[in-house]
């Protein structure tokens, strides 16, 4: 094990584009803890408010102090990097901007990652009617150009979603009340774990509504911040990506003999797609999601751009520059003169989506395994 | 010496889908009925050209692959064989023997069962490089059988590890390893360990030594002969190489296109073949002595497909000696004396 | 030597990989004489298959050759092939010297058919002949009265063909649609020589394989085809890297008969790369064992058997495993050649290693008749 780990940093060390690519994204990481004391919230119960300083329309340029009555109350002199339509502090949203970027990123790629993953690996081990459903199912998703379908979840998603939690409840018992039988009762494990399971809280719900008089179903209304509601679009967008790329390595690999010798030796098909497979299929998937975290976080941008992205306000890069719509080009004397308005929010999408995507590459020079051992 | 395995009309048919329907189009007759008994600690030597099903007659027999058709009938002892032999030559449809079948026969087995198959019969592949999953330590992939089949567990299992590596000749410091960092005689090895850790009592040996240097093989073959007789296994060894086959099997048994064409001792077999085909296959040995040069190719054309089969005898399109009767009848697997079987109607 | 065609000097080769730097090769001398078949025999790794690469000069990266020379006699003259252009070498390749590979499958092109391969080589290297024969056709036609109305076109075209093969005319015309037509009779020409191999090689209904694609060839059929495309110009010298290792044993019989047959119809020299001792002595007049990156031994095949000098070739010979006596295997393993051994790189596997050994490397001297051998035992330094 280290001595793999130790071949990756001499093979990261060797190419200095990938240097560049970590140097990036550290630096962006130390941005986003260091948030709070870099930019020191002005409202401490929504940090990712952006301040502004009066309700003037024309943006300010960077070094321009803040108000006085505004810097008594918060601690604030300087707007570093001016400030946009509605006096908001280019600075304060730049820095917030940097978690609001990771957050998007991670989290988009995180669930899109997991769901390839599972079903993917279904799709591809168990292959049959399951794999044929699954793949229309991905390419229907896939037949949508990518940014028109978030656009169209991102509105067609309710603020307000009532979710009825016990409904979830009993779909969420009837897999784990099996599972927790088969556990201590191996002998029932499989299909008769799963019917007696159902069985139990089907019997468990009957009595309920006899005593009083409704079934066991709460509801509860998620209240989705436009923010969310972009989050949730995009990982719907991404997971057939990730299905079909994991499938296609599973497909590869399922072939190889340690895979058959593997169950030469009795081991369940759970222990061989997770054992076996998954750790030889990862790579491919590994580098995509790395270049997908930049391309991720340029589709928020460009949602925000669109007006749909995140809440009025709130540090996003991308809202800033949609912000700045108005005040790239003014007239023809002194045309870009609030150039401060979308030139740094830019720099900073830029410099961030280039550091994923350099960090991504060098994952792919690094774990290609033809290149490895020769 | 008791009988370990003992195979009845053993047939593999792999369909061939095909059309907008998929429907079958046509089936690969990989084995096509073979009959063999394997003794207990005897080294059976299975050879053949590619295509002939020595394979596939491998992994069928532990399982590996599901047969279409036939029997396997493992350590069923002589009185309970008999039975069997009676009620199945009796035409009934018998409970008894339906019953001695989910015994013994491992064509039936299914489930747990086939699971604890597993530790009585196991395989050793052909190239080391991709029999071990490359992501998994050594220490991993030798314990894995036991993780599988519940045999130990935590400082057992790696107490275990060590024995087992330490048998076939690698040692402690081995475990912490990526197969990678071994050459290929060395990994062989660690697949060898993987297939005793269970301590099986039956193990294919599927064309072990032809992926390894020849200066190595001569290790692998003291290897496998030291572990027989230390361990009391029972080997099918497969393997298209005749040379090696010669050096370390007691009994050889022929392929041609899913039958067995010729069984006997391997002395009997390399110093007095009788079927043709094996003639033919054992004069294509190149022999290291460069004073014995230029022996005449005795075969042309080459192996045809199993998914057309000729009719009756399977070699009479190549055959020298072919006669009338090879084309409309396939000839039986019959004992000339001391064991020695041949298919052939040209032998009487 | 006088009646050498091929012989290499002194050839170094280096790997440059991300472990390190691969010293494949460690000064390789060999020669070939006319009309004889030298047999290259070592394990994985000793550099067998890249000297018969570093031949073509077409070793791949991250391979580059480091020193040496490779002389091949042509027309009288003896040439570095190392020294050359690539446009010369590209003249050498198919015509002087040809390659079979190991892998029948991989070495075809499998969306062409197996005809359209040999006429690739054929068209790239006796145009001119084929050329010649086309307009014989031609002039066939015309006298015989069944000529079409573009006959005489095209024999007007494969004229100007013939005396100038660049004008610019001819580079047009080749690309217009239509009428690029022209080509077709000489591609008919060249499919006609391509069947000619084919039956050559003994493939039985030639016209029917000409049209076949790789995937529908067996494994024998597809290396026959090898054969063909190698030999199709009639090399001097031929190169065959492992042909029948992934072959039957009983079409492998077959393949090296032809190989024998065909070394005589075409007058070649061949030079037989492989590992199998039995095929060895088959099939070679000499031998040269080679470890590690250098030959270690080299002699005529009879004194290779029953008198093997070197140590490594002695451990070698016993370790093929014989029935009845027991098996011997030689101790340790092939050394990485990232950090190779000083000296002589057999010298920690070997049972006569002597202090000199892991010091300085042994030169290669003949010690006996036409028996050259790299080994302190046999021959102290600076003999």
């Amino acid at each position: 094990m280290l001595d793999e780990f130790k071949f990756t940093l001499k093979r990261m060390r060797k190419s200095p584009l990938s240097i560049v690519g970590i140097v990036i994204v550290s630096f962006f990481v130390v941005i986003a803890i260091l948030a709070p004391v870099l930019a020191p919230p002005v409202d401490p119960r929504d940090p990712y408010a952006i301040f502004h300083d009066g309700y003037g329309p024309t943006p300010r340029p960077p070094g321009s102090p803040i108000l006085d009555s505004f810097i008594l109350s918060t601690g604030w002199k300087v707007h570093y990097f001016g400030t946009a339509e509605g006096q908001l502090d280019i600075y304060y949203g730049c820095i917030w901007g940097a978690r609001t970027a990771f957050r998007i990123g991670v989290l988009v790629v995180a669930i899109s990652l997991v769901a390839g993953l599972v079903l993917g690996s279904i799709s591809g081990y168990f292959g049959g009617v399951i794999d044929e459903i699954l793949m229309r199912f991905t390419d229907i998703i896939l037949a949508f150009p990518g940014l028109i379908l978030a656009m169209a979840l991102v509105i067609a998603l309710p603020r307000l979603w009532p979710i009825e939690f016990g409904v979830i409840g009993i779909v969420a018992a009837s897999f784990i009340v099996p599972m927790v039988i088969g556990f201590f009762y191996p002998k029932l494990r499989g299909k008769r774990a799963v019917i007696l399971g159902f069985a139990i809280v089907v019997a468990f719900a009957i009595p309920y509504v006899y005593v009083l008089g409704s079934p066991p179903i709460y509801t509860i209304a998620l209240d989705l911040n436009s923010l969310d509601k972009v989050l949730i679009a995009l990982a719907l967008v991404g997971w057939p990506g990730y299905t079909r790329v994991i499938r296609g390595e599973i497909l590869r690999i399922k072939q190889e003999d340690y895979v058959e010798a593997a169950r030469a030796i009795g081991a369940s098909d759970i222990r061989i797609i997770v054992r076996h497979i998954l750790p030889n299929a990862i790579y491919p998937v590994v580098i995509m999601a790395s270049l997908d975290i930049g391309s991720t976080v340029l589709l928020a941008a460009a949602l925000s751009f669109l007006g749909i992205g995140s809440p009025l306000g709130y540090s996003d890069w991308g809202q800033m520059i949609s912000y700045a719509r108005n005040w790239v080009w003014t007239g023809f004397e002194n045309p870009w003169q609030f150039w401060y308005t979308f030139i740094i929010p830019g720099v900073f999408i830029f410099i961030f989506v280039l550091g994923w995507n350099l960090l991504g590459d060098a994952f792919r020079d690094i774990l290609d395994p033809t290149l490895r051992r020769k | 010496m008791s009988v370990l395995l003992n195979i009845r009309r053993l047939r593999k048919y792999y369909p061939i889908f095909g059309g907008v329907l998929r429907r079958k189009l046509a089936e690969v007759k990989a084995i096509d009925g073979v009959n063999l008994k394997m003794y207990k600690g005897e080294c059976f030597g299975l050879v053949g050209e590619s295509g002939c099903g020595k394979t596939t007659l491998g992994k069928t027999t532990i399982r590996l692959l599901d047969p279409t058709a036939g029997s396997i009938y493992f350590e069923a002892p002589d009185d309970v064989m008999e039975e069997i032999d009676k009620l199945e030559n009796s035409n009934e449809d018998s409970a008894r023997l339906k019953e001695l079948q989910k015994k013994y026969d491992l064509a039936k087995y299914r489930g747990a069962n086939l699971r604890t198959l597993r530790r009585k019969m196991q395989i050793v592949y052909q190239d080391p490089t991709t029999s071990l999953n490359p992501r998994m330590l050594v220490k991993d992939i030798v314990s894995e059988p036991l993780v599988t089949q519940g045999l130990a567990k935590g400082q057992d299992r790696k107490k275990r590890a060590i024995e087992i590596l330490d048998k076939v000749g690698l040692t402690e410091k081995h475990l912490y390893r990526y197969p990678h960092e071994f050459s290929g005689g060395q990994r062989q090895r660690i697949a060898v360990a993987r297939a005793l850790v269970t301590n099986p009592e039956f193990v294919v040996l599927d064309e072990p030594t032809s992926s390894v240097d020849v200066s190595m093989r001569a290790q692998l073959l003291n290897l496998f002969q030291d572990l027989q007789k230390d361990l009391n296994l029972s080997y099918l060894f497969v393997s298209h190489d005749l040379s090696v086959v010669e050096c370390i099997a007691h009994r050889v048994a022929v392929m041609y296109l899913g039958k067995i064409v010729e069984l006997a001792q391997t002395e009997d077999l390399y110093k007095n073949p009788l079927h043709p085909y094996a003639q033919a296959l054992l004069s294509s040995i190149p022999i290291p002595d460069p004073a014995v040069k230029g022996r005449r190719a005795m075969l042309s054309g080459e192996v045809p497909s199993p998914v057309n089969p000729p009719s009756g005898c399977r070699f009479h399109a190549r055959c020298a000696k072919a006669m009338q009767i090879c084309s409309q009848q396939e000839p039986e697997l019959i004992d000339v004396g001391n064991g020695h079987m041949v298919a052939c109607h040209a032998i009487r | 030597m006088a009646d050498d065609i091929l012989s290499i000097d002194d050839l170094r080769l280096n790997f440059y990989t991300y472990e390190g730097v691969v010293e494949a090769l460690d000064g390789v001398k060999l020669s070939l004489r006319k009309g004889e078949t030298l047999g290259i025999v070592g394990e994985t790794g000793c550099g067998k298959s890249v000297t018969g690469l570093s031949v073509l000069v077409i070793v791949p990266p991250p391979g580059k050759i480091e020193g040496g020379k490779i002389f091949l006699k042509v027309k009288g003259k003896d040439i570095d092939l190392l020294g050359q252009r690539q446009a010369i070498l590209r003249r050498i390749r198919g015509e002087y010297i040809s390659l079979i590979f190991q892998d029948p499958r991989s070495a075809l092109n499998p969306v062409y058919t197996a005809g359209d391969q040999i006429i690739e080589v054929l068209v790239h290297h006796r145009r001119k002949e084929l050329i010649r024969r086309a307009l014989e056709r031609i002039d066939k036609e015309i006298a015989s009265g069944k000529a079409g109305f573009l006959t005489k076109y095209y024999k007007k075209i494969y004229q100007k063909w013939l005396e100038s093969p660049r004008a610019l005319s001819l580079q047009i015309l080749s690309k217009i649609p239509i009428a690029r037509r022209y080509n077709r009779i000489l591609k008919d020409e060249a499919k006609k020589e391509a069947t000619k191999m084919l039956r050559i090689m003994r493939i039985p209904d030639p016209e029917r394989v000409v049209d076949m694609y790789p995937h529908e060839l067996s494994g024998g059929m597809a290396q026959r085809v090898v054969i063909a495309i190698a030999l199709a110009c009639s090399p001097e010298v031929l190169i065959a890297d492992e042909p029948t290792t992934n072959l039957d044993v009983t079409v492998q019989l077959q393949i090296l008969n032809l190989i024998r047959e065909l070394k005589e119809e075409f007058s070649s020299s061949v030079i037989y790369v492989t590992h199998d001792m039995g095929v060895v002595a088959e099939m070679c007049d000499r031998v040269a064992v080679m470890y590690a990156g250098s030959v270690v031994e080299s002699a005529g095949v009879l004194d290779i058997f029953k008198r093997p000098l070197h140590p490594y070739t002695r451990a070698l010979l016993e370790s093929i495993p014989r029935p009845g006596t027991p098996f011997k295997s030689i101790e340790g393993t092939v050394p990485s050649l990232i950090n190779p051994p000083s000296g002589c790189r057999f010298h920690n596997r070997c049972r006569f290693a002597m202090d000199i050994c892991a010091k300085t490397k042994p030169e290669i001297a003949e010690v006996e008749k036409d028996h050259f051998v790299q080994c302190y035992l046999h021959h102290s330094l600076g003999e």
